[in-house]
């Protein structure tokens, strides 16, 4: 049961981070590998207001989403909307988004260096043992608020306008220009809220796996993996191919062995797309 | 025209100068003798390199405030080089291969040092490490130095003196599991310990790897608690051998630390959700943990200025200041300043003239390039300070 709620918290941080990657590859066309430096901006900026300012946990994560938001906003503006108009835009824009990342960790590193930093959260230190199962409220919290955020972000694309309006760049680009929705906007849109979704999880994570220049890697390399193996458009198989690979990851390295922990996400990975190429989660194309 | 020819005028005597000031430092009296550092600055283990080359630095300031090492009579200078190698394999060879010209290159792990040994003799430089790992010294390499001690001299004493501190705390330290760092220095210190821990009737409940850069150690101490141990032994540096504590109190461990590497420092609550936690560790530290010893309280006394004191409390300060201090010796002791075999040779006289030392340093043995050091026990206050539990028993 422990490895079980191991495998379900995990999953659930990585269909935060896969749900964020898919919103914005979907609307921008870009694979937004700076969203790793935009997760880390958060768990830093959720540092200093809870250990600097000495400001609540829950003020914290609302300065992680704003600062991640703001650098969303700006690397869209500054950077992606260039790119997208160049000959090659899937091209440019990859290089552009390491670019990003690159930049992006190096000058946090420049300025605060590259020590480990804990976000102090009141729910670190409360531990929950039920049934067997012992963990951090922080843990639990992150994986509640991380489902409560997928959720509210489909309620978001499935109940007003603007969402409605994201959801017909995402079917239709071409159709959504005809018909008046601007895409510029949609993608603003589209990065602000991807990327304050991103600040929370750094603001998330930060107590628990500490804040550092690189965070962001690791955890976006997996929600990377995840929208792969859930076929790149499916956005409640991205929530489930997370929980599957979380828990994968988790059984792995309880029962075979630990040493290869990081290695059983690729291989999920290799074996899925070889029995379903187009990803878990989509339906099959027949090509005549 | 004329205030441009002027112009031109003074920049040509200004880089005539210059090039005459360059021309008499190469001319060759006061040379500097180069060494180079290969330590992380950056990346996860960054406060501990950081705290590395802040030792190196302080020695090399002090040498060339006293006028440089002596040569035959002639001073120079010490001019000591970084490069940031992230604690990876492949950047220490890069960093390698950019220092290869100095004198001695001085890495602050297994990890920096290991890469640099396929090439070290071949380009003729003495390569010291704080590595532990017995591979180190025992692959006939001529040009190799520790600055600490060799994993299979010491463990025996570290389960022994375990073993004395379960009697005196009267605990039940019978079952130990493993977090195994990943490098060579992990293995090492497994096989090291499970035979010097079986020797004395305990057992191996299980072993897991891990690294300096996961930070999410959840599923290798669930597989390692599954074992139900008494203790567990850690082989990382102080930030990570917190993130293993904290996390394995969260699952419900409630034995003993015993730490491989580190025993305390006030940064290592930073990163503890319950700082209560520190105080299950137990770790054999050096000479320099302890200012009681006369020769370290003067030293920490020195360096007490507050850009000193993370470092000194992860202990590695020291080991960066008194590397480079016995090797400046051994230069000076050698009367050389290009021939590396003369240089490693003289590190034993050298050795005689620094004691006592802040690392405790007894004995250097130039045909392997292994050190004795003293040893001794010490459990973590819940404020990140160490003691000795045992009262002083090496």
């Amino acid at each position: 049961m422990q490895v079980l709620a191991n495998g379900l918290a995990l999953g659930a941080i990585y269909a935060l981070v896969a749900s964020c990657l898919l919103l914005i590859f979907g609307i921008l066309e870009i694979p937004d590998f700076a969203l790793g430096g935009r997760i880390m901006v958060g768990g830093y900026a959720g540092y200093f207001v809870a250990e600097n300012l000495g400001l609540h946990y829950w003020i914290a994560v609302v300065a992680a989403a704003l600062a991640a938001g703001l650098l969303g906003v700006v690397s869209e503006l500054a950077v992606y909307r260039w790119l997208r108009n160049t000959p090659r835009p899937l091209l440019s824009g990859f290089i552009g988004a390491l670019v990003l990342l690159t930049a992006t960790e190096i000058t946090v590193q420049l300025l605060f260096t590259a020590d480990f930093r804990k976000l102090p959260s009141p729910y670190e230190s409360q531990i929950l043992d039920f049934a067997g199962i012992r963990m951090t409220e922080q843990r639990l919290l992150a994986g509640v608020v991380a489902l409560v955020l997928i959720a509210a972000l489909h309620a978001y694309l499935r109940g007003t306008r603007g969402g409605r309006a994201m959801r017909a760049t995402l079917e239709d680009r071409r159709g959504a220009e005809i018909v008046g929705i601007s895409p510029a906007k949609t993608a603003l849109i589209a990065m602000l809220l991807g990327s304050c979704m991103a600040g929370v999880a750094g603001a998330l994570l930060g107590p628990m796996y500490l804040v550092y220049p690189t965070m962001g890697d690791a955890i976006l390399i997996k929600g990377l993996i995840v929208i792969v193996l859930a076929g790149m458009r499916s956005s409640l198989g991205a929530i489930s191919a997370a929980l599957l690979l979380g828990i994968a990851e988790s059984f792995g390295a309880s029962y075979l062995s630990v040493g290869f922990s990081d290695a059983y996400a690729f291989i999920f990975l290799i074996i899925a797309l070889m029995v379903r190429p187009n990803g878990l989660f989509t339906k099959s194309v027949l090509v005549r | 025209m004329k205030k441009r020819a002027i112009g031109y005028g003074l920049v040509l005597s200004l880089l005539g100068s210059l090039t005459a000031c360059g021309g008499s430092g190469s001319a060759g009296n006061d040379e500097p003798i180069k060494i180079g550092i290969i330590t992380p600055l950056t990346g996860n283990a960054a406060a501990y390199g950081s705290g590395f080359w802040l030792g190196v630095q302080a020695a090399e300031n002090e040498i060339n405030k006293s006028g440089g090492i002596l040569v035959n009579g002639k001073r120079h200078k010490l001019q000591a080089t970084v490069c940031d190698d992230q604690f990876v394999p492949s950047k220490s060879v890069s960093c390698g291969q950019k220092l290869s010209e100095s004198l001695m290159i001085y890495t602050p792990a297994t990890q920096s040092s290991f890469p640099l040994m396929g090439f070290n003799q071949k380009d003729d430089f003495i390569l010291m490490s704080t590595s532990q790992t017995p591979a180190f010294t025992s692959q006939g390499n001529k040009l190799v130095v520790r600055s600490t001690y060799n994993l299979e001299r010491q463990i025996p004493d570290l389960a022994r003196l375990v073993g004395e501190y379960a009697k005196k705390e009267k605990l039940t330290l019978k079952s130990v599991a493993i977090m195994e760092v990943g490098s060579d220095f992990g293995p090492a210190f497994t096989e090291a310990f499970s035979k010097a821990w079986k020797a004395g009737g305990g057992t191996i409940t299980g072993t897991a790897s891990y690294d300096t850069v996961t930070t999410d150690l959840t599923s290798q101490l669930t597989s390692l608690l599954r074992g139900n141990p008494d203790a567990i032994a850690i082989t990382t540096v102080c930030q990570s051998a917190a993130l293993v504590m904290d996390q394995a109190r969260h699952l419900g461990f409630k034995g003993t630390f015993i730490n491989a590497v580190c025993a305390g420092g006030t940064g290592m609550t930073k990163y503890m959700g319950n700082s209560e936690i520190i105080g299950s560790n137990i770790a054999t530290v050096k000479t320099n943990a302890f200012d009681s010893i006369p020769v370290v309280g003067a030293f920490h006394k020195k360096y007490s200025d507050e850009k000193y004191k993370s470092a000194i409390e992860q202990q590695i300060f020291e080991f960066g200041y008194f590397g480079v201090e016995w090797f400046a010796k051994a230069v000076s002791t050698a009367g050389t300043t290009s021939d590396s075999a003369k240089v490693h040779a003289a590190l034993e006289p050298a050795l005689q003239t620094l004691q006592p030392n802040i690392l405790g340093i007894t004995e250097y043995f130039p045909d392997t390039g292994d050190i004795e050091m003293t040893t001794y026990l010490a459990q973590t206050k819940p404020d990140g300070q160490s003691f000795d539990p045992l009262g002083g028993q090496k």
